[in-house]
């Protein structure tokens, strides 16, 4: 993987880690009552997805030093960034399909707008990433071709 | 046309999914006989050949030195099934093999799945099936179970294996010097027609190993002399071989191992495998902790949420049931009503959160973090007086407690298992979580996925102090863990087939209890509840009132009045019973008409003292006598019941006084 790609995905990196390690933070002191922000209908004030953010933040924060210059070696903590992004972000699709259900079956009001959490549209923007390291894998964890007697 | 198969292999190797692929989920599950160790055995069809298959536990090695390897042993040699097939992980190979050498010696008709095959490839190992098939003497059959790759030859092969039976594969030999004294123990077991239904080489290695079952067999059937006899040999051969035969064995089996893959395999270098990539991350000293605890948080947010809609859907179906009977005036009305709609029907619907945990819990068994998890707290474990090998069981106790408490027999230090098992009643199980679900959706409707996370969190912190006491002041536990070794899987896709009937088995298990103990506690409590005939129903005047009232002012220092006080008498037959027993008692149809009422009636502090209580209180009826049978003792499992009572109560009363001050 060339050096510029490894920057701008550092770049990258460094960008989807802040907004997670910041919305995640203001999940927490929104709980605590001193958000310096009025945005409660768009960053639900739950401690504990607040430290779940915070956790996948500091995951893609990890990997922007190594990436930044050029090194490789980001790479595996920008994958885990995806993947529990990943994991984040398709629980939160889950429930939000949950809650229309409900919403549905008891004839109340369903709110695409609150139900669109932080850690849904991060995890749409981390999509360009998962993107970006599945190149990464395939081109360097493709099996090599072994003489066919040696396979079957 | 009926054959016998037997699958055994390493744990970790995909086993259960080549079982479900052959069996396409009909099994039966059991127990092998005079012990806990499940049995799964299902049928499978191919070519007109009827299969019967029998999956043996995971284990390494087939000595005498624990109940897994024993049943397996046993099986192999008294049952003598036509095909055992021995599933290998591919990717790790030299160490699987190890097994295989085992069962060729025992003569077994063996056939070889060679499993992971991709994950084989992709870490870059070539591995050249024929050569392998001839210098094992057996067949070997590359597969990817989870793709079904390979699985038709493996059954073809099944079937050609069972028409044309071979004894066993080539004998490995082990040197002059060892085979010298294995000829000479052999020729005196060979001499004894008593002990012809064992194979006479395998019964001979097994004796110079000092096997402790093989001598026993072997003095049962030909009595002391011959046994002295081979005990002499054995004595002999450890002066000339230089230790202990059992290592030396080992080692030779390793060096033949060694020779095998140096023929038929090759391994490349690859730039990059996935899992160490993984690793890297899921297992970084500062990371991992974290990680972990926000996946378990997700896990909790995810059951509680998706489980609600399905939750009220089964609810109103039952409400809609309890109509039927019209107007509840008379006994039968009452008890189809009331009882059993009402009661049983209002438990039932807590199938959605257990099936969505064990939905959530298989896949992090099957991705392979689950090992992760035990290899991260490892280091906290081991300071609070438990091994990593606890940890296991004891996330296992968040499904049911009981094959929690089973499960503790892969713990080898005796301390550490008996440690292990005071705590693993503190791990909530599948059962406690209706009640969170229904008070902390009643009282704390914003936040109730965190609340309910906060009841298994505090779990988790009451069970490291128990155990760091225990340690400490216990006699019988004193002593510091053992040390962990632990084989970590690679990271896998779980299929949803995979995942879906591991948590569609557990739910059988609730719907067998719903139909069973959960029945019979409707009934009863349906029959305190309401009578005698008239009463309020749950009321002082009713049967459950009396029980309720007579223990209320023990209780009163909690805030926890008399119906809350009943049905924790009642959940020490269950702890869905509580749940059952507050639908019963409340005397009202549906979860939203009983949260209304708990929220009226329940303030919050007093419902996070109550979820608190059912957390620690004494465990439910079968927890209690799996403690013995797994203790062999009322002495622990008496002491396991005093000391949760005695824990339920203060700290439900720390946080009664403690939330009244702030």
């Amino acid at each position: 993987m060339d050096k510029w790609s490894l920057k701008i995905a550092g770049s990258y990196a460094l960008a989807l880690g802040a907004l997670y390690v910041a919305c995640g933070l203001l999940e927490i002191l929104s709980r605590m009552g001193v958000s310096p922000f009025k945005i409660d209908r768009f960053i639900p004030a739950d401690p504990f997805s607040g430290f779940a953010s915070i956790v996948v933040g500091a995951t893609y924060l990890y990997s922007v030093r190594a990436l930044l210059t050029g090194r490789e070696e980001g790479l595996p903590f920008l994958l885990g960034g995806v993947v529990l992004s990943t994991i984040l972000g398709v629980t939160f699709i889950l429930v939000a399909g949950a809650h229309w259900l409900d919403s549905w079956l008891e004839g109340g009001e369903f709110s695409l707008a609150e139900e669109l959490r932080p850690e849904i549209w991060l995890f749409a923007s981390s999509l360009p990433v998962a993107y970006f390291t599945l190149q990464w894998i395939r081109a360097s964890g493709r099996p090599g071709s072994f003489p066919s007697r040696w396979l079957k | 046309m009926m054959v016998k198969v037997a699958l055994i292999g390493n744990p970790n190797v995909g086993k259960t999914v080549i079982f479900n692929n052959l069996t396409r989920g009909r099994e039966h599950v059991g127990n092998w006989p005079g012990t806990t160790v499940e049995k799964r055995v299902g049928r499978g069809k191919h070519k007109s050949v009827t299969m019967e298959i029998v999956d043996l536990p995971g284990l390494y090695e087939l000595t005498a030195s624990s109940i897994a390897e024993l049943i397996a042993r046993d099986y192999i040699v008294k049952e003598n099934p036509d095909v055992v097939v021995n599933v290998v992980d591919a990717s790790n190979i030299e160490r699987n093999l190890y097994l295989t050498l085992l069962l060729l010696e025992l003569e077994a008709n063996v056939i070889v799945a060679l499993n992971m095959w991709d994950v084989a490839e992709s870490r870059g190992y070539g591995i050249d099936v024929k050569t392998l098939s001839e210098l094992l003497g057996v067949p070997c059959i590359p597969t990817i179970a989870p793709k079904k790759v390979g699985i038709e030859e493996l059954k073809d092969e099944i079937v050609r294996a069972t028409q044309k039976r071979r004894v066993g594969g080539r004998p490995i030999s082990y040197g002059d010097d060892v085979e010298m004294f294995i000829g000479k123990i052999e020729t005196i077991i060979l001499r004894d027609a008593r002990l012809s239904k064992y194979p006479a080489r395998w019964l001979a290695i097994k004796a110079l190993e000092g096997d402790e079952r093989a001598l026993k067999t072997i003095e049962e059937l030909a009595g002391p002399e011959t046994l002295s006899e081979i005990l002499s040999i054995v004595a002999e051969s450890r002066s000339v071989l230089g230790g202990d035969p059992e290592v030396v064995l080992a080692e030779r089996r390793y060096n033949v191992i060694r020779v095998i893959l140096e023929r038929a395999v090759r391994k490349r270098e690859v730039k990059l495998i996935l899992t160490d990539v993984l690793d890297e991350v899921f297992l970084n000293k500062y990371l991992g902790i974290p990680i972990f605890l926000a996946i378990m948080w997700t896990v909790f947010y995810f059951v509680f949420e998706v489980s609600e809609p399905f939750m009220k859907l089964l609810n109103e179906g039952f409400i809609m049931l309890g109509k039927l009977a019209g107007e509840t005036k008379t006994p039968l009305a009452s008890l189809w009503a009331d009882g059993i709609c009402s009661g049983l029907g209002f438990v039932l619907q807590f199938i959605f959160p257990i099936i969505f945990l064990y939905i959530a819990l298989a896949i992090l068994e099957q991705s392979g973090y689950l090992p992760r998890a035990a290899f991260l707290m490892d280091r906290i474990m081991y300071n609070v007086g438990l091994g990593g090998r606890s940890f296991i069981p004891m996330l296992l106790g968040f499904g049911c407690n009981v094959p929690a408490i089973m499960a503790t027999r892969v713990i080898k230090d005796e301390r550490d298992r008996l440690a292990t098992i005071l705590v693993i009643p503190l791990m909530s199980c599948a059962a406690r979580l209706p009640v969170y679900v229904l008070i902390a959706g009643a009282l704390f409707p914003e936040y109730a996925g965190t609340v309910v996370f906060s009841m298994y969190m505090l779990g988790i912190i009451l069970a490291i102090l128990v155990s760091l006491l225990a340690r400490k002041l216990v006699p019988g536990l004193k002593g510091k863990p053992a040390p962990l070794l632990l084989e970590l899987p690679p990271y896998r896709v779980p299929t949803l087939t995979a995942v879906l009937s591991f948590a569609w088995r557990r739910a059988l298990v609730f719907l067998e209890r719903a139909g069973t103990v959960l029945f019979a506690g409707a009934l009863i409590l349906w029959f305190l509840a309401y009578f005698p005939w008239g009463v309020e129903p749950g009321s002082g005047d009713s049967y459950a009132g009396l029980i309720g009232n007579t223990l209320q002012p023990i209780f009163s220092p909690l805030g926890f009045d008399s119906k809350l006080v009943t049905a924790l008498v009642f959940g020490f037959w269950a702890k869905e019973v509580v749940i059952e027993a507050l639908g019963i008692l409340y005397g009202v149809e549906g979860e939203e008409e009983i949260r209304s009422v708990i929220a009226a009636s329940v303030s919050p502090l007093t419902g996070l003292a109550y979820m608190a209580f059912v957390l620690i209180y004494v465990p439910c009826i079968a927890t209690v006598a799996a403690v013995k049978k797994e203790t062999l003792s009322w002495r622990w499992a008496a002491f396991l019941v005093a000391y949760q009572l005695t824990l339920a109560y203060a700290v439900a009363l720390i946080i009664a006084r403690l939330g009244s001050l702030l």
